[in-house]
């Protein structure tokens, strides 16, 4: 799923043919040259592991958790450039034990930043409709599957579940879920830092933060044993503070 | 990523041939049928999803008719007496009434028949999701011991012999060879032209009835969180049902594998567990679309429930709790605890979404 188009090779080609038609044989434009490739990791942890279904670990309250599902979007992942935004994609789907890993063409040239959404941006979010998507896009039915629960609510953004231990005894057997939707809980993760792409430059951004983290914000802490289901609609108060978790852990760094 | 393409793209390839003057190759991402077969358009009905066809087998009216015949073909069983559809019966929306199938030997199964319905839009086949296609699934009842029990060498020798089929097999892929493949490309193809889209649920939707303020009611619970709020945080006394038998795309399934609870222990079954070998899979099956659910009793994968009112118990009690149980089902917290009068609700919206143009379509019915 990594390739979503920017710059196929037919597309550089035509443009190289249009450019040497056009413009002549002088310096070639940004357009004109060999793109840079930007690849996008997101590597969440789980108690400072991989996240892997099954997985258990031990919470700030002393829970255990064993994970059941995680799974988020990346959404409106976009250059920054000093006039606006170039937007590579519209949304990427991570799921635990997936390759997580996206790559994009980019022209050449300077630009002011990089950002991308935990969460789908609201222009695809609010009254949509999946099937207007290829079914194996991440928002189309099927790409989505266990992430669109119906049509007015939008897109499952984030979803952390599986069962908890409570007392220690090895009784995984209380239930803990936590489904963030809804355009307000979109959460814009950017790099302001400008820098240079070259032709046929390489870069890397990288997302990453410990799922055990959103539950331990230090304004907005989180009890799995008390406070442990919210589908968002029904519990906006406990998705809420998930999403100040989320915000305060989630890093993006670039390298080079 | 054939899809990705986008109009953009081809805009450009158009002028690129414009510019080069190229000759017109062919698109070696669409194929055409092998031989003079006519193309047949699946229309897909609204608010469905596009419908995935393989490139190597794309669809055609002398292939489905084909699918067609050998759906209901009892040849291939060994003793000549079962066909698909003797298990997958129109009036019941191509399941059995039964809780488990027996074959031709006389052996039962240890499931109940799956109803086929939009088969075009699945993503996994069976209830535990062994199959990824639906050409690889039809491979398997065939020759399987406790279904038709006919090895496909004969079962294509069978119909060699038979120059109808010969002459039929021809016209669909271009050979005269008859092969397991052929076979189940056809019956594939059929499969996909079996779509429902004309129950009550759909012409509401499409704004040509209105629901009953019962049926609405159903519908409003389904699509509601469960639970007493002062139980569950954000209960809404709902349902829960939409989480896993999701609207989107109309067919009432997520497609994914789930434990709604029925079992604290799974030796009888391990579901999903069995294909991937990883415990947490244990008791999980694929869940089924509700499509046409009236028609579809007994229910579950063992078909160990008579009616929806008991299926519709079960959920209200929560279910069994067990190391994989779904954390959508309310065991822990008591149950959904719906009011009679709600559970009647649902009953009468989950009674809206049964096709019965689509069980009586003739261009389903046994044609021989
Ligand atoms: C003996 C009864 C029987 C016969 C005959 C039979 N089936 Fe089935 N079919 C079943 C049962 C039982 C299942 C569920 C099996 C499982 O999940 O392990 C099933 C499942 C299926 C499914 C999967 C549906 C889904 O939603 O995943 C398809 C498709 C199917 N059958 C098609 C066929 C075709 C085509 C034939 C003829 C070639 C056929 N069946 C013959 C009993 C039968
Ligand atoms: C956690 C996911 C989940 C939820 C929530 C859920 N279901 Fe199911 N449903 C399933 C699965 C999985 C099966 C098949 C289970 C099996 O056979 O082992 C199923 C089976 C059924 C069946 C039997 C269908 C058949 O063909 O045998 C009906 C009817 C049904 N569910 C209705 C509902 C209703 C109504 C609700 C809400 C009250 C609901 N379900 C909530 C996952 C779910």
């Amino acid at each position: 799923m990594a390739h979503r188009f920017l710059h196929s090779p037919t597309l550089s080609l035509v443009t190289l043919a249009l450019g040497v038609l056009v413009l002549g044989s002088c310096t070639p434009a940004p357009e004109d040259q060999p793109p840079g490739t930007i690849t996008l990791t997101a590597d969440f942890s789980f108690g400072g592991d991989s996240v892997l279904v099954g997985r258990t670990a031990v919470d700030h309250n002393g829970n255990h958790l064993r994970l059941e599902t995680f799974a988020l979007y990346l959404g409106g992942i976009e250059l920054l450039t000093d006039t606006g935004a170039i937007r590579l994609s519209d949304a990427e789907r991570w799921d635990a034990g997936d390759d997580n890993r996206w790559s994009y063409s980019v022209v050449p040239g300077t630009y002011e930043g990089f950002r991308v959404h935990l969460g789908v941006p609201a222009e695809f979010n609010t009254d949509t409709d999946p099937t207007i998507w290829p079914n194996d896009h991440p928002l189309g039915v099927a790409g989505s599957a266990g992430l669109f629960w119906s049509w007015n609510t939008g897109y499952i953004f984030s979803k952390f579940d599986g069962k908890a231990d409570t007392t220690g005894g090895n009784d995984f057997t209380h239930p803990y879920a936590y489904h963030i939707g809804g355009d307000a809980n979109l959460i814009e993760v950017r790099l302001d830092d400008p820098w240079t792409v070259d032709p046929c430059s390489r870069h890397g951004f990288s997302l990453a933060g410990d799922i055990l983290q959103f539950l331990s914000a230090a304004d907005a802490p989180i009890d799995p044993a008390i406070d442990n289901v919210t589908h968002t609609g029904d519990n906006p108060d406990l998705a809420a503070r998930y999403v100040t978790g989320q915000r305060a852990t989630v890093t993006l760094t670039r390298n080079p | 990523m054939a899809h990705s393409l986008s109009p953009l793209v081809a805009g450009f390839g158009l002028l690129a041939l414009a510019v080069l003057g190229g000759s017109c190759e062919p698109d070696p991402t669409v194929c055409e049928p092998p031989s003079a077969a006519t193309p047949l358009e699946i229309d897909i009905p609204p608010f469905f999803p596009p419908m995935d066809i393989p490139p190597d087998n794309p669809t055609t009216v002398e292939g489905v008719e084909l699918g067609r015949l050998l759906f209901w073909e009892k040849a291939l069983s060994a003793d000549s007496t079962m066909s698909c559809g003797t298990c997958h019966m129109p009036q019941f929306s191509f399941a059995e009434p039964t809780q488990v199938s027996t074959g031709i030997t006389g052996a039962q199964g240890t499931r109940n028949a799956m109803a086929l319905i939009n088969m075009g839009w699945a993503t996994r086949f069976f209830w535990d999701g062994r199959a990824i296609t639906l050409e690889e699934q039809v491979l398997e009842p065939i020759p399987h011991p406790d279904e038709m029990n006919l090895p496909w060498p004969e079962a294509t020798a069978r119909l060699a012999a038979d120059p109808a089929y010969v002459a039929r097999f021809n016209a669909a892929f271009g050979s005269d060879e008859i092969t397991a493949d052929g076979v189940s490309k056809a019956v594939a193809q059929f499969l996909r032209t079996m779509i429902s889209s004309d129950s009550k649920f759909d012409r509401w939707r499409r704004g040509q009835v209105q629901l009953t303020d019962q049926e609405f009611q159903g519908y409003e619970i389904f699509n509601r969180e469960g639970g007493d709020p002062e139980v569950v945080s954000g209960g809404q006394f709902g349902g829960d049902c939409f989480h896993c038998h999701g609207e989107a795309g109309l067919q009432f399934t997520d497609y994914l594998f789930h434990n709604n609870g029925l079992d604290s222990t799974f030796s009888a079954d391990p579901g999903l567990a069995g294909v991937t070998g990883q415990p947490l899979d244990s008791g999980r099956f694929r869940t089924p679309t509700l499509r046409n659910v009236a028609l579809t009793a007994p229910y579950m994968h063992d078909g160990r429930m008579q009616t929806l009112e008991e299926v519709l118990d079960h959920y209200n009690s929560g279910g069994v709790p067990s190391a994989t149980i779904d954390p959508f089902m309310k065991y822990s917290s008591g149950g959904l605890m719906l009011q009679p009068s709600q559970k009647a609700a649902l009953l009468a919206f989950l009674h809206t979404l049964t096709d019965t143009a689509f069980v009586q379509n003739p261009a389903f019915a046994d044609p021989h």
